[in-house]
């Protein structure tokens, strides 16, 4: 028994190590810098106490901004995602003709480079010469030319992007854990009259309920944290628009500006702070949400 | 095996520390600099400063090692600086890099008063200011010492298509209701006067920056970006200023070509470039950016952002937009970085840079390329010079950004009235240093 304590211990110190030095230290280390005003040019820091959180809390862009289009990106993306991620898996579940050819193209532009996806997406949306305003100019909707990027549709068009980028991967996920659906159960219940939305609803659903809430996890934790795509939509030569803004862009133009000389980098990990707490506190709720006794099949 | 590996770890463990060793005491001996860079490999300058590190090495012996760091330079270098590990020259535009290294908590770049008034000019000048002109030095001095070197010099204004001007009976507008009418004429012929690309921030704050300096004058933006209490947005001159920038937008006089206001940099210019627009704002990198789009046969010229019958400001006030050479506290051959920096002043290096790259060289009297010849009598004839954007993107950067930016682009897309930008900004400014 001793010497498989002690071989337990040799294991796992390793991994304990590097947790400790790759996550444990650098989030205290985050926690002890978000209490300084500094600007990470020299050592010199300036303790001012919790004064960057309740800066943080006063900030009126931060809020009003910042998190709305964090909060935007993990609901309304989250929805339109995982709608489509459903609807594609109910397609490919009925095993149409090409299924594979299908499945690949549905996964590919979650492997394309987010700065891709930015210049792609940019020429979809041009106004003039864009594919969306072409489309409808084919369809006799030439009077009709929105100019899709503009301030107050940005945030949107953005998320359409960004959701066509990623169904493709929770697709994946949610359609192999609907496969593993037992197809007797589901021919039962269609013995039974249920309808296909009922037997969604409350056959597959609940059999794939712990995948589900898996993906849902995961999916609010990348939105908090999504960087790549916000960023490049303005090529990465200016700091990024209003529409453009969530947590991880705005805690970069204030740590490192762009052009914008802000460098305030205590601020900057008050705000990554918050985005631990954010996660922390999405994962309890979610999980607390979803709690319930998982189907054994 | 065991043995072999721990030698082997401390062999690789001494030839690293020899080699960096190797070249610190280098550096330290005025053997080497090291030069740190904000172009990328492959651009004109780049290639400018490749070869005349060549040149200089062989005509001092001492070797350049250039690291090209694109232009997040400064983001780059930052670990470095504070590691006390600073390279020996950097480089970018005087506006980031006093927003970085020139704070008033701390100074980290050398100051070069004394190279700059007690070192011979490279071809026997009694000084090395004598090279410049001693206004525009000063615009970025901080407690009267000068800390940048200058090599490139940028303003900014209107870029515009000659021949679609001249083809419709049109000249460089010398009044904002000249400039109004010129716009109008090509709009009427159903060509867009007037080319932006919405997504950039500082490409729209250019409108109203510059139409502050025209009805104010230099000085008053800045003021009004730093004024805790808001009462400075009271002065009407802000609200002429606005009410100039919304007659150019959507909501005004709509002179921007269609969905300009989500127009993804670089389109509008492209497009500007292959003469479907009228003109652009911008500065004076736009003939080198656009070079490779531009058709055959483009003339391109020059006009300043026009002045306004009873503003304080006038086209002799000039915009000063430097970029050049600062040397970080703690470098190890800060001489050997001002022999680099006195030989690339050099008047034919100066003209050369001109040339090479398509823009204006900061030394006086320098070599101007054809495409920007237009601008040179405005700045000949320039009687002051005040710093891009008022100073205010480096001032105060946080307000720039998250104030000034979406208000500026909902007033230069029309979606709000001039009142209205007055009246929230103010609001803004207000609720922003509030909460600071």
């Amino acid at each position: 028994m001793k010497r498989s304590k002690s071989m337990i211990i040799t294991f796992l110190a390793p991994c304990l190590i590097l947790y400790f030095l790759l996550f444990l230290y650098p989030a205290v280390r985050a926690f002890y810098v978000s209490l300084f005003k500094w600007n990470g040019f020299t050592s010199d820091m300036k303790f001012v106490g919790l004064g960057n959180f309740r800066e943080l809390f006063a900030d009126r862009h931060f809020w009003s901004v910042v998190m709305a289009n964090s909060f935007g990106i993990i609901v309304f993306g989250g929805l339109m995602t995982f709608t489509i991620a459903f609807f594609l898996s109910g397609m490919i579940a009925s095993n149409p003709r090409g299924k594979k050819f299908m499945q690949g193209l549905i996964y590919i532009p979650s492997i394309i480079n987010p700065v891709a996806v930015a210049i792609l997406w940019s020429f979809i949306y041009n106004q003039q010469y864009g594919l969306l305003n072409g489309f409808l100019r084919i369809i006799g909707l030439g009077h009709i030319q929105p100019t899709w990027t503009a301030p107050d549709t940005l945030f949107w068009a953005i998320l359409v992007a960004m959701v066509w980028m990623y169904s493709g991967f929770y697709f994946v996920i949610l359609s192999s854990a609907l496969e593993r659906v037992p197809k007797d159960q589901i021919e039962s219940a269609h013995l039974e009259g249920a309808s296909e939305f009922r037997i969604f609803f409350q056959v597959k659903i609940p059999l794939i309920w712990d995948v589900l809430t898996t993906t849902i996890i995961y999916w609010c934790i990348m939105a908090v944290k999504e960087f790549s795509l916000l960023y490049a939509w303005g090529g990465g030569v200016d700091v990024p628009q209003e529409g453009a803004r969530n947590l991880a862009t705005y805690m970069y133009m204030t740590a490192f500006g762009r052009r914008v000389t802000i460098y305030r980098m205590g601020y900057s990990t008050a705000m990554g702070v918050v985005m631990l707490l954010l996660v922390v506190l999405i994962y309890l709720i979610i999980t607390r949400v979803t709690k319930k006794e998982s189907v054994q099949y | 095996m065991k043995r072999i590996l721990v030698l082997v770890f401390a062999a690789l463990l001494a030839a690293g520390s020899v080699f960096a060793g190797g070249q610190q005491e280098e550096a330290a001996a005025g053997n080497s600099i090291e030069y740190v860079s904000m172009w990328n490999a492959g651009e004109p300058q780049a290639i400018f400063m490749e070869e005349m590190a060549a040149l200089f090495e062989a005509e001092t012996g001492i070797k350049v090692e250039i690291t090209f760091a694109g232009r997040d330079i400064l983001t780059k270098i930052r670990s470095r600086l504070l590691m006390q590990d600073a390279p020996d020259l950097v480089d970018q535009d005087f506006s980031e890099l006093s927003g970085a290294l020139l704070r008033d908590d701390s100074v980290l770049v050398e100051p070069l008063n004394d190279f700059l008034y007690n070192e011979k000019g490279p071809e026997g000048q009694a000084s090395m200011m004598d090279l410049f002109d001693e206004n525009l030095m000063k615009l970025y001095a901080k407690d009267g010492n000068i800390y940048f070197f200058p090599y490139e010099f940028i303003t900014s204004g209107f870029f515009y298509d000659k021949s679609l001007y001249a083809e419709y009976g049109l000249s460089a507008p010398t009044s904002w209701d000249e400039f109004i009418s010129n716009n109008k004429t090509l709009t009427d012929a159903g060509i867009p006067a007037l080319a932006l690309d919405g997504n950039i921030s500082f490409y729209n704050a250019y409108y109203y920056y510059w139409a502050v300096a025209r009805t104010l004058g230099a000085g008053n933006l800045m003021a009004a970006a730093s004024d805790k209490s808001g009462a400075t947005w009271d002065d009407p001159g802000f609200l002429k200023a606005a009410e100039m920038v919304y007659e150019l937008s959507a909501g005004g006089e709509n002179l921007f070509q269609s969905g300009y206001a989500g127009s993804n940099y670089p389109a509008a210019q492209a497009d500007w470039a292959m003469g479907k627009s009228g003109a652009v704002l911008c500065g004076t990198w736009i003939p080198s950016e656009t070079k490779s789009q531009q058709d055959a046969g483009f003339d391109m010229g020059f006009f300043p952002f026009p002045e306004i019958d009873g503003g304080k400001g006038t086209i002799a006030d000039v915009e000063a937009y430097l970029i050049g050479f600062a040397i970080p506290e703690g470098a190890r051959n800060s001489a050997g970085a001002k022999e680099f920096m006195k030989f690339i002043s050099k008047e034919a290096y100066a003209d050369q840079l001109a040339k090479d790259t398509v823009n204006i060289a900061a030394r006086k009297n320098s070599y101007y390329p054809d495409l920007l010849l237009e601008v040179k009598p405005y700045l000949d004839s320039a009687a002051s010079f005040h710093v891009s954007y008022d100073g205010v993107m480096q001032g105060q950067p946080e307000w720039f950004a998250n104030v000034f930016y979406p208000l500026d682009n909902d007033l230069v897309f029309g979606n709000i009235t001039p009142e209205e930008f007055i009246a929230k900004i103010k609001a803004d400014t207000i609720a922003y240093w509030k909460s600071k």
